[in-house]
């Protein structure tokens, strides 16, 4: 059986299911490269613009791993948008084409166009043009809608996950999801929040048939569908938490503007929030006082609001 | 209305005509200086790109100078510019400034209220004197560009340093005052023989010649991308650019309009580097850049604003297309950081790379 290696990073934390299935139904034997470590960073950083964003220097490193540990096949998908009307961002509709470039030419990137601009239907259509190319139709569709299935279960048990714990002090922990999921490159804030008592919320909990009965917070609606899913579960939301954490790679340009009016937002509602930009440069120890010195304000919100002076 | 609205390059001589053709008061900020920049980032969040930042500071300076609309356009993406407007009317009304913003862009979901700012745009009901005024608008915009092209190619063959650049200034506002298109044209004619006199007929040295591309609004906006042109001008170069704005007008709105696509072309010419569009100027930077390779240019300088997306994917590749072809490629990165010395420093030392290539070679 021929190997093809998926790198973890991007668009991973978000589709894995779905595309571990897909692949494996289609024959291949799936190779997915290991959690980032300092070694992983430094290869991405070497094969690297210093333009771009952590996550994507990040990617060409798990690239690199791949390479490096004699795995010739790379799944590198072309996504350019996941939702009608929508995109995700201008840099991974360029991958492809860079990470052609940073590696030797002998190794072959499997690359389908994933384009869902115009629905639904085009998306499927793209994924099983993608399959013909490896098996027929037949069994094409077969992996599709066992792909489909196992994406589909993973994102129910996400919305299912306990949202609000009461007693507890529950804070929204937004980002991009290869943000948020990647331990290494968040310092395992999710686990230092756990262990500092606090319930955190991602961007995962965010069921899409709630949002609809919602009134949208923003008057022009956000083209970015990881912006736009950061908009909805801060929606939802909104009156449960008492913090938010807003975490964006350096240099990101979708969330710069995003920002602003996640911002405007947290603060209209009176909602401590807290930023964190992360680069290359952050270290793990750094972010975690931050968090620290976050946790303490919100505790002392939550559990003595009333004995604290107003005039701070 | 009195209405405002960013600068791009020169195209505020055109846009003036525009707005007074559709019966509105232009009031057009000063050109860029250094205290747009800083009234600009004053209220800018911080990891917005120069663009943005200078942009907003245009729109500050037109509302301090009574202005009551600003004008801005829009889009859906990918590319950042399209959520500009709607970022900076939040912030110019965060900051205290009472201001109808009208965002210029095709309407999705809100047709109501779209359709009431269009009323709004078309104040002026007379069709007739609409479509001259839009003509004249083309024919400025057409004819200023003519000059720039003009002065790029005179300016590192002028007998006195510096006498084109004034040149330049004087017919474009000379340009900006006519009223017909007849004038525009003579205007250009006029300028194409008195130039003549300006450039030095002893010089038979070879130019060396560059190609000028990357992200539109710093290839076009000389406060941008501090002078570029100019500064390569004086160094005995003549910029070859790849960006008009009449032709980015043609292929973003009146193309898309009907249905046509100008990315095509662009994807075959960029063709097993890139596969397609990537939002912004990205692939029309990697497509204009293999054209040029290929036409036998002394080097190619592609200019981009910190962070901006496509134009990092742009770079990403470049360095391929310039083994490829065997010509010197560099991207200049630009934020409000960006001192002028080091700028120049840079640019002597690729233009003394070109230089050298150049006379080796002949």
């Amino acid at each position: 059986m021929s190997q093809i290696g998926i790198p973890r990073a991007l668009y991973y934390f978000q589709y894995n299911r779905l595309w571990q299935t897909f692949l494996g139904e289609l024959g291949f034997q799936v190779v997915i490269s290991p959690e980032t470590n300092r070694e992983i960073l430094n290869m991405g950083l070497l094969s690297s613009v210093d333009g771009f964003c952590l996550p994507m220097k990040i990617y060409m490193g798990h690239v690199q791993y791949l390479v490096k540990n004699g795995i010739d096949r790379i799944f590198v998908p072309q996504i350019i948008s996941v939702r009608k009307k929508e995109y995700i961002c201008p840099n991974f509709m360029g991958l492809p084409d860079l990470i052609a470039q940073s590696v030797p030419s002998d190794i072959e990137i499997i690359s389908p166009t994933v384009d869902g601009r115009k629905g639904r239907k085009k998306l499927i259509g793209d994924y099983l043009s993608f399959g013909r190319i490896f098996a027929p139709l037949e069994r094409v569709k077969f992996a599709w809608e066992k792909a489909e299935q196992a994406q589909a279960e993973y994102d129910l048990f996400c919305e299912n996950i306990t949202s609000i714990m009461a007693p507890k002090i529950n804070l929204l922990f937004l980002g991009p999801c290869y943000l948020t999921e990647d331990p290494f490159l968040n310092g395992d804030l999710i686990n230092e929040l756990d262990s500092l008592g606090v319930h955190v919320i991602t961007q995962k909990q965010m069921n899409s048939e709630a949002i609809m009965e919602k009134q949208s917070l923003i008057s022009k609606p956000l083209f970015w569908s990881g912006a736009k899913e950061s908009f909805d579960t801060l929606n939802l939301y909104l009156d449960k938490i008492d913090g938010a954490v807003i975490v964006s790679p350096f240099g990101c340009g979708a969330q710069s503007l995003v920002n602003v009016l996640l911002n405007k937002c947290l603060q209209e509602h009176g909602t401590p929030n807290l930023e964190l930009y992360l680069d290359e440069h952050s270290s793990s120890i750094g972010i975690q006082t931050r968090i620290e010195a976050f946790i303490d304000l919100l505790e002392r919100k939550h559990y003595h609001e009333n004995n604290l002076s107003t005039s701070g | 209305m009195k209405i405002t609205f960013p600068h791009l390059g020169n195209s505020y001589i055109a846009i003036e005509t525009l707005l007074r053709t559709l019966g509105h008061e232009p009031i057009t900020p000063p050109l860029g200086t250094r205290k747009t920049l800083e009234l600009g980032s004053k209220i800018s969040p911080e990891h917005t790109c120069l663009p943005f930042k200078i942009i907003l500071g245009n729109m500050l300076e037109g509302i301090s100078q009574g202005a009551d609309t600003v004008m801005m356009i829009g889009g859906w993406g990918p590319c950042r510019l399209g959520y500009y407007g709607e970022i900076q009317r939040i912030l110019l009304e965060e900051s205290g400034n009472d201001i109808e913003f009208i965002t210029l862009e095709v309407p999705r979901k809100d047709y109501n209220k779209a359709w009431s700012t269009m009323r709004k745009v078309f104040s002026c009901k007379n069709l007739g004197a609409i479509y001259k005024g839009c003509q004249l608008t083309k024919a400025k915009m057409d004819v200023l560009e003519r000059l720039e092209n003009l002065s790029l190619y005179c300016r590192p063959r002028e007998k006195i340093p510096g006498a084109i650049s004034s040149f330049l200034d004087k017919k474009l506002q000379e340009l900006r005052q006519v009223s017909s298109i007849k004038d525009c044209y003579l205007i250009y004619e006029n300028s194409e023989k008195e130039l003549e006199d300006l450039i030095n007929p002893n010089n038979k040295r070879r130019v060396p010649r560059v190609g000028f591309l990357g992200e539109i609004y710093t290839v076009v906006e000389p406060f941008a991308n501090l002078n570029i042109e100019t500064r390569l001008g004086h160094l005995g170069v003549e910029v070859v650019r790849t960006i008009s704005l009449w032709e980015w007008l043609q292929d973003h709105i009146f193309k898309k309009i009907m249905g046509k696509s100008h990315i095509e072309p662009l994807a075959k010419s960029a063709d097993g580097y890139l596969r397609g569009f990537i939002g912004g100027h990205g692939l029309e930077s990697v497509a204009h850049s293999v054209e040029l390779a290929k036409s036998n240019l002394d080097g190619i300088i592609h200019i981009l604003p910190l962070s901006c997306n496509p134009e990092i994917i742009a770079q990403g590749i470049l360095p391929k297309i310039s083994s490829d072809y065997e010509v010197p490629i560099m991207s200049l990165v630009i934020d409000e950081h960006a001192g002028e010395t080091g700028f120049q420093t840079r640019l002597e030392a690729f233009v003394d790379l070109m230089e050298r290539r150049l006379y080796a070679r002949v």
